[in-house]
């Protein structure tokens, strides 16, 4: 369970992780594409980021290989990580439902 | 370029390199020059902080993390002070403005070029901009170093070390710190307004309310007349009383002894530099009260490390 709350690079790298197991270069171009190029992940950030993610338990490293010359280390999202996400997406997700209920009552009391 | 990048992936572990060399390659490809000279700066700083150890995965990274935004209250609470009140005349100067030296526009001395960048970085940090507070107090604490050579040269006075190596210290604990990506900064936000309030509310009434300090002078507070002494005194009996207090509530945060101790050691450099002669019995409370807290900070710290070590075992004992 979610002991921390989280910055939203984290929350986007981890998002990022969720449906299957990504290399460094890969999480980078995710969370861009993720955050609409918002988010632009540096490598030392990145590192820095997947090495606490690996500490608190919610990043493993799941298998490393080479791909045309290139060495790639493959991430993958351990249990505690999904249950992470998953209470962050919830809060997230009542929040949102919260903003729209009441744009709803503004928008109805707007045309009453 | 690519003996630069070498370099900055050396900083790596071994086992790290071939995966960042990889990773950066893809990276850079597609970068500019200056986006790429960012790209290398950011992952030298990571490599950098893997080598000492002061990555927010590690404790003592952690800890400066958590003695960062008191290091940065501390430094805009006394850069504040000091610009505000031993920077200008608050009344007519019988004396006028010492002839033989330069002056800094209206201000005295070259201070207040690093007293600004410190008031910046507050600004940049409540903002929650880490980015930005990072670039400024690097530039704060290059301003101060570089004070002392400027003064030098251009003839305009500065303000005494023991400031300068104070307000060094505090930036070199800001920047060493790492940001913990699992933390929001909201909460330091909230400690570095609270801090920086409490610490410069404590210190202006000291200043203003102090003997005579103000009542027959130009200014509250000068450099190297003295009147900085008591309130170095001031601090010392503070920081034995935070220590103190820090320990007795250690259950609350087992971290917070540590914390002052560390966010302590620029201001006893700050302290003892104002001249701070203590009376004996002042002396003798402080070094007793000393004492102690040392004894609870040391008890606490190998009880914590006991408690520690058996909370480890204790599953392998069940199996």
């Amino acid at each position: 369970m979610a002991s921390t709350t989280m910055q939203e690079p984290t929350l986007l790298l981890l998002t990022a992780l969720a449906d299957a197991p990504r290399h460094g270069y890969a999480l980078i171009k995710e969370v861009d594409a993720i955050s609409s190029g918002r988010v632009k992940l540096r490598t030392g950030t990145l590192y820095a980021a997947l090495s606490r993610l690996q500490q608190q338990g919610w990043v493993q490293v799941s298998g490393e290989e080479v791909v045309d010359g290139r060495h790639r280390r493959y991430y993958a999202l351990t249990g505690a990580g999904a249950d992470a996400l998953a209470t962050e997406a919830e809060r997230l997700r009542a929040t949102a439902q919260e903003a729209d209920r009441r744009l709803r009552l503004r928008l109805g009391g707007a045309t009453a | 370029m690519t003996r630069l990048i070498r370099f900055v992936v050396r900083l790596h572990p071994k086992v790290d390199r071939a995966e960042i060399t990889s990773t950066l390659q893809d990276t850079l490809a597609e970068q500019g020059r200056a986006s790429a000279a960012r790209e290398l700066a950011d992952l030298a700083a990571h490599g950098l902080r893997q080598r000492t150890g002061l990555t927010a995965a590690s404790p003592a990274g952690a800890l400066l993390a958590s003695v960062a935004p008191l290091a940065t209250a501390s430094a805009v609470a006394l850069s504040s002070l000091f610009l505000l009140f031993a920077e200008w005349d608050w009344k007519p100067n019988p004396y006028g403005r010492n002839p033989s030296v330069d002056h800094l526009g209206p201000f005295d001395t070259l201070g207040p070029i690093a007293y600004f960048m410190w008031l910046l970085v507050s600004l940049a940090a409540l903002r929650g901009r880490e980015g930005a507070v990072r670039l400024l107090a690097t530039v704060a604490v290059v301003a101060t170093l570089v004070i002392v050579p400027l003064a030098s040269f251009t003839g305009v006075d500065r303000p005494p070390l023991y400031l300068l190596s104070a307000l060094t210290l505090f930036g070199l604990i800001v920047l060493a710190a790492p940001v913990d990506p699992l933390r929001r900064p909201t909460r330091d936000r909230q400690t570095l307004a609270t801090g920086t309030a409490a610490i410069f509310l404590i210190l202006t009434i000291f200043v203003l309310g102090y003997g005579e300090a103000f009542s027959g002078a130009a200014r509250p507070l000068w450099y190297r007349d003295g009147s900085t002494g008591p309130m170095g005194v001031m601090v010392e009996c503070s920081l034995v009383v935070a220590l103190v207090a820090s320990v007795l509530s250690l259950r609350l945060n087992r971290r917070l002894p540590l914390t002052v101790a560390v966010v302590g050691l620029p201001w006893v450099v700050f302290a003892l530099g104002t001249g701070a002669r203590p009376g004996s019995f002042t002396a003798a409370v402080l070094s007793g009260a000393g004492l102690i807290a040392l004894g609870l900070v040391t008890g606490a710290i190998t009880l914590a490390h006991h408690v520690g070590r058996r909370r480890t075992i204790q599953p392998n004992d069940t199996d």
